[in-house]
């Protein structure tokens, strides 16, 4: 009787896979999405220490203007071209090469292309935190406490989503004025809503729950409820939906500064680039002006984009159409 | 039928859920399939109705009156479906389309096989609704599937399964989701509908007392193979196979009391990695090295076979004679609890004649509930008027230190809503609940804390109530660490090996444990304040029989070790029959009857409790087909327009102009016992 059957011992605990194991699975099944991932994590490299390492190599800072860049017609010079000797006419076969070519000022847009990642990412991420950080704190707050906080948090949400947003923002960029920072809480403010929703609904729904029940019944509080029991279950679509919102932010950056109330030149950034390579009318002749930061963003977002897919699949595979 | 295989490829690997079946039913004849869930029942009906998954591999051959089914394309099974035999699903309340009226969906059925003017199957239908038992078909023709009933629905649904007057009904779980009253009345239903059409009805249930009651044959199922097949008088009398004979022994019945129930032990297998073998013989008391080899079906009496290595009847000795020991290895119950368990129980077996435990009856209520009220405000749709709803409206009950109460009623009657009152997880609208000498329902939140060390709960589902993730060890650890008790790591560990579980596995996660271990799990969790009173809702009713047997068994040791009072809320009679010491029963948020458990089985007082009672089947074909059974009228009323005066009026056949005008009060007609009613039966 002592004795510990090791049959039933053994059937004791049900081997099953946990749902976060099977998850990680799905996802490391899902090629277009690991793809995304791959081109993501070398965008983050690029940004991070790729940018630093391609100045160095080229001695080429991202604002340095090199007026041999530009061919006596104005142009600046294409791609894996060399800038020009004094004569303006013959390549200079010692000087290193601008690989993505120079803009309209003479500056070499890989290095410029590289450093734009760090602003973009830097905006978006920031934007996306800050945003998070807001919407999570109101929805919860609206979610917990209900009544006329909760009017009014949702009448906020739905009053920000009904404004169109790069209208406003433009506005708010000019009066708050250009700088990184501002143009992160600009941005921030325009995105809040969202993990608002998503949180107040899981925390209205986390109420009915059988397990917050029982934890009500051992006599938990409120704060701990909502903390260790209710926001560890949003996780999952916080992550999807941040994953797909950090896209809209770079491309919501590139807006702004493509109007001219980003990111102050002479910094780098994608929609700079493509504002002044449109602008200038200068892409007619040289094409790659606008199509290097274009591509850029393009594939930026179609990464952020499949990989938040992705990540809604693995997560929540019954949504899958 | 025969050596009928159905693979399911899923995410994880293929689910062998059916691995050769054979079995063939007669004209007019009634086969009862029975096994837990994930034995493969379910899936075998369905590939006979050629409504398995889509990706689902079949093998294996069915015939049906001489025309092979598996195989064949998909609109010549569409012909045969409906009109050559039809199935009864287990979820009346999406089995419905909700768009279409009542009338339509059956006359759907209707002209969909017989080539019938519109108003010719109209008619038809109307027919039908009459025939299964409708009351004014022709209302109800013309209503929504939401507006009725799950019983009534089910008869709809039976309507539309005999629409066609089909050879075969397939019913899967048919009364599962009804209350025993309704299920009594579908059985009755599916009787007559037999007699009247001549088709032969594959009932699939996990209720051997359904089976008992109306099968002719019996096929018990067990990790997608059959495991004995034979008449159901054999089956019940003589069961050969462990499996079989130990589900007969892990279910409570109505009509035998007290002792302890034999569980089988483990948890059937996975069908994903299922080893060659018997299937059983994990959790088999007889298996040895024989059982290695997969058994095969030996016949031992007319009709009669099993799927056993050992069949000879010395061997059954030999079970009985183990059974107590292996109950106690059942669940891995580490030395010292074990040993407790077994002192105590065996005290008490002598202590008194049902082996039950005493309680004073004189001792002071522990836990005093008077009056309790609690109205829910209902607006259908965004305009409608709102509507008063009384859940629970106005019930006394008393619960005396160590005391198990058991609160029965079906679904609807406020049951659930009272165990959430008395935590104070509900407000209540008016009315007391004391504990000690502490009135619960005037504090707030802070002042309650203490109160809930002395009151905790068990809840329904094992799945839903703990936290996924969390690890157990912070589940059991949760209201240790909110009331600040310290040295948890060592309570956990203590707990764990109180509800018999090993302490090594804190660090695991919920889904790594079956459902059982879970329910054991939430038991633990609502134990670790050391509680006086543990309030238990429908703590068996999720799990599988053979695992109901050792949570029974588990709460009745803990009973007596501990000294808890349970207030022990369910709506299957037989369970509560086996652990409490009081009945109260409910209906439509009042409680009609209260006294000692083994009175009111015995001797019933209000007309509902002895309706309800004569209701559950008993797994026992002899006695359970003698049974004279009250068939009550139609459902329980809405509780948003609760019948005048006696609120079971409406169903009873006893009555009068007094029931519908007077509302009758819980008087007491012998000491301890209280009963509501104008009528009440002779209890003398």
């Amino acid at each position: 009787m002592s004795v510990v059957n090791p049959v039933t011992a053994a059937a004791q605990v049900v081997v099953t896979v946990s749902s976060r194991r099977r998850a990680v699975r799905r996802l490391l099944h899902d090629i277009p999405t690991m793809i995304a991932a791959g081109i993501l994590g070398l965008l983050i490299l690029v940004a991070t220490i790729g940018a630093p390492i391609a100045s160095g190599l080229t001695g080429h800072s991202p604002t340095q203007q090199f007026p041999d860049a530009i061919s006596l017609n104005g142009l600046p010079i294409g791609i894996m071209q060399r800038p020009f000797l004094a004569d303006g006419v013959v390549h200079d076969p010692h000087a290193s090469r601008f690989v993505l070519g120079a803009d309209r000022l003479g500056r070499d847009q890989l290095v410029r292309l590289f450093y734009g990642a760090r602003i973009s990412l830097l905006v978006a991420f920031g934007a996306t935190g800050l945003a998070m950080i807001i919407g999570i704190s109101l929805g919860l707050v609206a979610g917990s406490k209900g009544g006329w906080v909760d009017a009014a948090v949702s009448r906020a949400v739905e009053t920000s989503m009904a404004f169109p947003s790069l209208l406003l923002a433009v506005g708010l960029a000019v009066v708050v004025g250009a700088g990184l920072l501002n143009v992160l809480v600009v941005i921030a403010l325009f995105t809040w809503f969202y993990p608002a929703r998503i949180v107040r609904n899981a925390t209205i729904a986390g109420k009915q729950l059988l397990y917050v029940e029982a934890a009500r019944s051992v006599g938990a509080g409120k704060r701990r409820i909502l903390a260790v029991h209710v926001l560890p279950q949003v996780w999952g679509p916080l992550l999807v939906f941040g994953t797909s919102i950090v896209a809209n932010n770079i491309l919501f950056e590139s807006g702004l500064s493509y109007l001219g109330v980003g990111v102050p030149p002479p910094a780098a950034s994608w929609g700079q680039m493509l504002s002044d390579g449109v602008s200038s009318g200068l892409y007619r002749v040289v094409p790659a002006l606008a199509l290097v930061p274009g591509l850029a963003l393009v594939l930026t977002m179609l990464a952020f984009n499949l990989l938040g897919d992705g990540l809604r699949d693995a997560l929540d595979p019954k949504q899958r159409r | 039928m025969t050596d009928l295989s159905v693979h399911i490829p899923t995410e994880d690997g293929v689910v062998a859920a059916v691995r050769g079946v054979s079995f063939s039913i007669k004209p007019g004849q009634v086969l009862g399939v029975v096994g837990e869930s994930g034995s493969g029942k379910s899936i075998t009906a369905l590939s006979i109705m050629g409504l398995q998954p889509r990706h689902a591999i079949v093998r294996g051959s069915i015939e049906f009156s001489g025309q092979e089914i598996i195989g064949r394309s998909r609109s010549s099974l569409r012909h045969l479906r409906g009109s050559n035999m039809a199935m009864v699903f287990q979820d009346p309340m999406t089995a419905l389309n909700p768009m279409y009226s009542i009338g339509w969906q059956v006359a759907e059925s209707v002209s969909l096989h017989q080539k019938v003017s519109r108003s010719a199957a109209k008619v038809r239908a109307r027919e039908l609704l009459g025939m299964v038992g409708l009351p004014r078909p022709e209302a109800i023709a013309r209503q929504y599937p939401h507006e009725l009933s799950g019983g009534m629905r089910q008869r709809v649904m039976v309507a539309m399964a005999v629409a066609n007057e089909p050879d075969l009904i397939v019913a899967d779980e048919p009364t599962t989701a009804l209350d025993v009253t309704v299920q009594a009345q579908l059985l009755d239903l599916l009787a007559t509908i037999r007699s009247e059409t001549g088709a032969a009805l594959l009932l699939i249930t996990h209720d051997l007392g359904v089976v008992a009651g109306v099968a002719d044959e019996v096929l018990v199922m067990y990790a997608g193979l059959v495991a004995e097949r034979g008449s159901c008088t054999d089956v019940f009398a003589n069961p050969t196979m462990p499996y079989t004979r130990g589900l007969l022994a892990s279910i409570p019945r109505l009509d035998d009391v007290g002792g302890r129930l034999t569980p089988i032990p483990g948890t059937p297998p996975s069908m994903i990695q299922i080893g060659a073998g018997c299937a059983f013989a994990p959790r088999c008391r007889r298996a040895d090295d024989a059982c290695t080899a997969q058994p095969r079906l030996q016949t031992i009496g007319t009709g009669h076979v099993v799927a056993c290595h050992h069949i000879d009847p010395d061997d059954v000795t030999a079970e009985a004679d183990n059974a107590a020991e292996a109950e106690n290895a059942e669940a891995a119950l580490p030395a010292h609890s074990a040993h407790h368990a077994h002192v105590n129980g065996s005290a008490f077996d002598h202590g008194s004649s049902h082996g039950r435990h005493a309680v004073d009856a004189h001792a002071p209520a522990l836990l005093k509930v008077s009056g309790l009220t609690k109205n829910f405000t209902v607006r259908p749709g965004r305009w409608g008027r709102r509507q008063q709803v009384q859940a629970v409206a106005g019930i006394d009950l008393e619960l005396r230190t160590g005391e198990t109460l058991g609160l029965v009623g079906e679904s609807g009657c406020g049951k659930s809503t009272t165990a959430r009152l008395l935590l104070r997880l509900q407000e209540p609208t008016s009315g007391s609940v004391v504990l000690g000498d502490t009135e619960l329902t005037t504090l707030d939140e802070l002042q309650m804390q203490p109160a809930r060390r002395r009151i905790q709960m068990v809840f329904q589902d094992p799945y839903a109530s703990l936290n996924p993730r969390m690890s157990v060890e912070d589940i059991i650890a949760e209201p240790l660490l909110v009331h600040g008790i310290g040295d948890r790591h060592n309570r956990v560990a203590s707990l764990m090996e109180l509800i018999g579980l090993e302490p090594a596995y804190a660090r695991r996660y919920p889904h790594e444990f079956s459902g059982g271990q879970r329910q054991r799990i939430g038991i633990a969790r609502a134990l670790a304040l050391d509680p006086e009173i543990l309030v238990l809702d429908e703590p068996v009713s999720a799990l599988d029989v053979s695992i109901q047997a050792s949570i029974l068994n588990l709460l009745s040791d803990l009973r007596d070790e501990l000294g808890v009072a349970y207030l022990f809320i369910a709506h299957d009679l037989s369970v509560v029959r086996h652990i409490a010491d009081r009945l109260a029963v409910m209906y439509l948020g009042v409680i009609v009857e209260t006294g000692p458990a083994d009175e009111i089985y015995l001797r019933p007082g209000h007309p509902y409790t002895k309706a309800l009672l004569s209701a559950v089947p008993i797994p026992d074909p002899t006695i359970e087909r003698q049974r004279h059974r009250i068939l009550l009228q139609g459902d329980v009323p809405s509780p948003i327009d609760p019948p005048s005066g006696c609120r079971f009026r409406t169903r009873c056949w006893k009555a009068d102009d007094t029931c519908a005008s007077v509302v009758p009060l819980l008087t007491e007609l012998s000491p301890g016992r209280l009963v509501a009613c104008h009528h009440p039966e002779d209890i003398a």
